[in-house]
């Protein structure tokens, strides 16, 4: 993370994550069918932040966040919204 | 008159230039219910065992489904078939866009062709008029200039299956293509096409297909319209289409790469999905009745070198036409992509079959003096145009490579078949398997070759675990059964797979179509026994023992993943034979992979169990039972 | 009321052909749809959306009375046609279809069934 390391230990940061499918019921979803709130503290990867809460990243093949397509090692912000997507079902 | 159905079937003789028109039969909408059913059951009781797949004895079969036409999620597909030149076996290509609608429109649900024509012809058909007319001014012409100049001619709206220069040259991996980007891409259906001398069919329709219950269908399609708008996956489909995956494949370590030494493309970011929509991309294109719309159109340029419009490139032709090719400018790969479209080829196989020749240049297996003085490197989109022309052509090198890897292998001799990288003589999907077990196992017993349409069970890999055999076979069944259901009644699987529309979404939608309660597991059961169907003429025209046809090139066991996150990782022979092991067990097959009795009486198939029997090839009784259902749906794993 | 067109966010689905039909002659038969999606491919690779866009033409043509302007929004009446065809010539859009099977013109009638059914905003309501 760039930056100072210290005032990123200290963040704590809400966001949202999204998903349908097989990835739903691993998500477990607390707001609507899809969506799940999350505090993380830190600046964490999405695919550190898959694994704290049981997600194997490798089911997941990307994000998108605000219609932009980032990938596993991508930092979340605060009040960001990412739908999780599961890879193709076969090109 | 059958609710769901045109009603009509169309009976073209080439030979002879005579057209007949037949009632649909009840027995084979029942229990077939459209497209690869119909196609293998066309097949199974007209083609003779030791028909050539080029000879007027082949029945070329264009086969609507059940839900083709309708107001259902994405009823798009339409169904090709014919015995492959690839495999000589069944082969069956399901094919979106507007044409399988058009032809149902026009009150027929499917088409059989035999013979072969004295001149090129094209088939017209609008509403009761069918006649075969002159193809000269379009014959030669490659698949894009074919259908801008029959729409031309005949009007927008007349939807067009047309071949190009290749399907004409009876190249093993011609396509058929429609719409400016749809193909009925594998298996070389544009081959059997071309060897009847049948250029293109355009057909447009007025009619209505009769529904039981339409304001229940209409209110359920719209229902799930209105549920899948806001379902998290649909923005990513709509942005990128397929293209979205090349990333994720290559940080798992299964993207093809230069035909398949490796499973990461270094530089992948500059063929990946944002580069697509950012640079290349012109405009979305849908499918009839699909409102997921990842058809992506292009325009990709190169100054003084060339500029072309072209669908896509999707994910899999990135894969064969870039990765394995090692070509990692995605203007390259989408000119590759146009070249392949306007030629008529199968971009998977075509960019299989370059790669494939690429690799035997850099082993010394071909040389300069094999390809008019040049010498071919992966990577090279100079490279890649001149063996596709060749190969279109069959000219110099391009009539070894037009018959495909296997062939051309055999011919070559030596080590060349380990680089052949095809099962049954169709090389393999944008997957590099070597640490995908599961998918692999796919690849190796889909009955048409190795295609992702039947099986795709990468996923499978990753929640079991990827250097896991054993317990992954029951799934594949699965994924072979509820795969092809998409394609026999005809709507886009991508719904099913993407945005959560659910087999009992589109069960309601049957039952309103047609007033047949058919239930999930019936479904399926017709999958099933398509399934066993084709794998019977598999055998019956390739012989025995199954298992031999069964197995991926050696490379899979002997050369290890050289480079990126799966390096190291590759299979063994006897993984190989654990796999197909547990396959055959859970789908009632024997150790040689042949249908035993019981399993195709259960089916409905007693006759096909007999023919089997006549020539030695029925599968024997083995210490275990013939399963009671088979293939099993993998559930997610527990929390 | 007005059908807003995005021709560059149309996909070509036709999804609203379908719709269309399905609401005013209760069956799925694209030719006989009043609105129209055709592609112009290879080049430029947009689609055309052909639906009418109430500039009244038809209504001072139609030597009848048959179409009428019903609170903004074409209706034609059936039993006044004479299937003459003059609306369809004259149709500045190309808007209005003849089937084989409707012996009056199928024109748009803002009911926004089609709305409803696109995905991409191609077709939207608007004032």
């Amino acid at each position: 993370m760039r930056g100072d390391a210290l005032s990123c230990q200290e963040t704590r940061v809400k966001i949202y994550l999204k998903a349908g499918g097989l990835l739903k019921d691993k998500l477990h979803p607390d707001i609507d069918q899809y969506t799940r709130a999350l505090k993380v503290t830190g600046s964490p990867t999405l695919a550190e932040i898959l694994e704290s809460i049981g997600i194997q990243p490798g089911l997941v093949a990307f994000a998108m966040v605000e219609n932009r397509l980032c990938r596993l090692d991508y930092r979340p912000k605060d009040g960001e919204v990412l739908s999780l997507h599961p890879p193709v079902s076969g090109g | 008159m059958q609710y769901g159905f045109a009603g009509s079937v169309l009976r073209v003789d080439l030979t002879r230039g005579s057209i007949e028109k037949h009632p649909l039969s009840d027995e084979l909408a029942r229990n077939w219910l459209g497209a690869r059913g119909i196609v293998a059951r066309t097949l199974w009781e007209e083609v003779p065992l030791d028909a050539d797949p080029l000879g007027p004895e082949n029945r070329f079969v264009v086969a609507t489904g059940v839900m083709t036409g309708h107001f259902v999620p994405a009823g798009s597909k339409c169904g090709f078939g014919a015995i492959s030149p690839a495999t000589n076996s069944h082969h069956d290509a399901s094919m979106g866009g507007h044409f399988g609608p058009e032809l149902k429109a026009a009150g027929y649900d499917y088409i059989v062709i035999q013979g072969i024509s004295p001149k090129p012809v094209y088939l017209f058909i609008e509403d009761d008029q069918v006649e075969l007319r002159p193809a000269d001014t379009v014959w030669g012409l490659g698949s894009i200039d074919t259908e801008a100049r029959l729409k031309n001619e005949l009007g927008e709206s007349f939807q067009i299956a047309t071949i190009g220069p290749a399907g004409e040259n009876q190249v093993h991996f011609a396509c058929i293509s429609h719409d400016f980007g749809r193909q009925a891409g594998r298996g070389g259906l544009g081959a059997v096409m071309g060897s009847k001398k049948l250029k293109a069919i355009a057909v447009r329709g007025t009619h209505a297909i009769p529904v039981k219950e339409l304001d229940v269908l209409k209110e359920g399609t719209k229902a799930v319209i209105q549920r899948t708008k806001t379902h998290p996956n649909m923005a990513p489909w709509q942005r990128y289409g397929t293209s979205m995956f090349v990333g994720w494949a290559n940080e798992r370590g299964c993207y093809p790469t230069r035909n398949f030494q490796s499973s990461y493309f270094e530089g992948w970011e500059k063929v990946d999905g944002p580069v697509l929509k950012e640079e290349l991309w012109v405009n979305d294109k849908a499918c009839f009745g699909c409102w997921m719309n990842c058809g992506k159109y292009s325009r990709t340029t190169k100054e003084g070198r060339y500029d072309a419009f072209v669908e896509g490139p999707e994910y899999e032709t990135t894969a064969l036409c870039g990765g394995s090719c090692g070509i990692g400018d995605l203007r390259d790969v989408a000119y590759a992509n146009y070249l392949c479209d306007n030629l008529g080829l199968d971009t998977i196989s075509g960019g299989s079959t370059v790669a494939f020749a690429m690799e035997c240049f850099q082993r010394g297996i071909l040389t300069s003096a094999d390809l008019d003085g040049r010498e071919i490197q992966f990577g090279s989109i100079d490279d890649f145009e001149y063996l596709v022309r060749k190969i279109a052509t069959r000219e110099g090198i391009g009539a070894l490579l037009a018959d495909g890897t296997r062939q051309a292998a055999m011919k070559l001799g030596g080590d060349a078949l380990k680089y052949a990288i095809q099962v049954k003589g169709l090389e393999h999907s944008g997957y590099e398997s070597r640490s995908l077990p599961a998918n692999l196992l796919g690849f190796m017993t889909a009955d048409i070759g190795a295609h992702h349409n039947r099986s795709w069970a990468v996923t499978v890999d990753l929640e079991l675990g990827r250097d896991n055999i054993s317990g992954k076979a029951k799934h594949v069944v699965y994924l072979q059964h509820i795969r092809p259901l998409w394609d026999i009644l005809s709507i886009c699987r991508l719904f099913y797979g993407e945005i959560d529309v659910l087999l009992e979404d589109t069960t309601a939608s049957l039952r309103a179509i047609t007033g047949w309660d058919i239930s999930e597991e019936e479904q399926l059961r017709i999958a099933e026994r398509v399934f066993n169907l084709t794998r019977a003429i598999f055998l019956l025209r390739n012989g025995g023992p199954g298992r031999q046809h069964d197995i991926p090139s050696r490379r899979h066991w002997e050369d290890p993943v050289p480079t990126g996150p799966e390096a190291g990782k590759h299979l063994t022979r006897e993984a190989i034979d654990l796999l197909l092991d547990e396959y055959y067990q859970a789908r009632g097959w024997d150790g040689d992979g042949h249908p035993r009795r019981e399993v195709l009486e259960d089916l409905g198939l007693a006759d096909v169990a007999d023919r089997l029997e006549a020539v030695g090839l029925l599968g024997k009784t083995m210490p275990w039972p013939v399963p009671s259902t088979r293939g099993e749906m993998m559930k997610p794993a527990a929390m | 009321m007005r059908l807003v067109l995005q021709p560059e966010k149309c996909t070509g689905c036709r999804l609203c052909e379908q719709i269309c039909s399905i609401h005013h002659f209760h069956e799925t038969n694209t030719k006989k749809a009043a609105i129209r999606i055709s592609g112009m491919f290879p080049d430029p690779g947009h689609y055309r959306q052909q639906v009418c866009n109430q500039c009244w033409t038809c209504i001072e043509v139609c030597p009848t009375g048959a179409i009428v302007n019903q609170e903004g929004a074409i209706q034609v009446i059936a039993e006044e046609c004479i299937a003459c065809w003059e609306c369809v010539e004259s149709c500045p859009e190309g808007a209005i279809f003849v089937h084989e099977e409707i012996d009056y013109p199928i024109i748009c009638d803002l009911c926004f069934e089609c709305v409803e059914v696109c995905n991409t905003g191609a077709l939207t309501r608007g004032e």
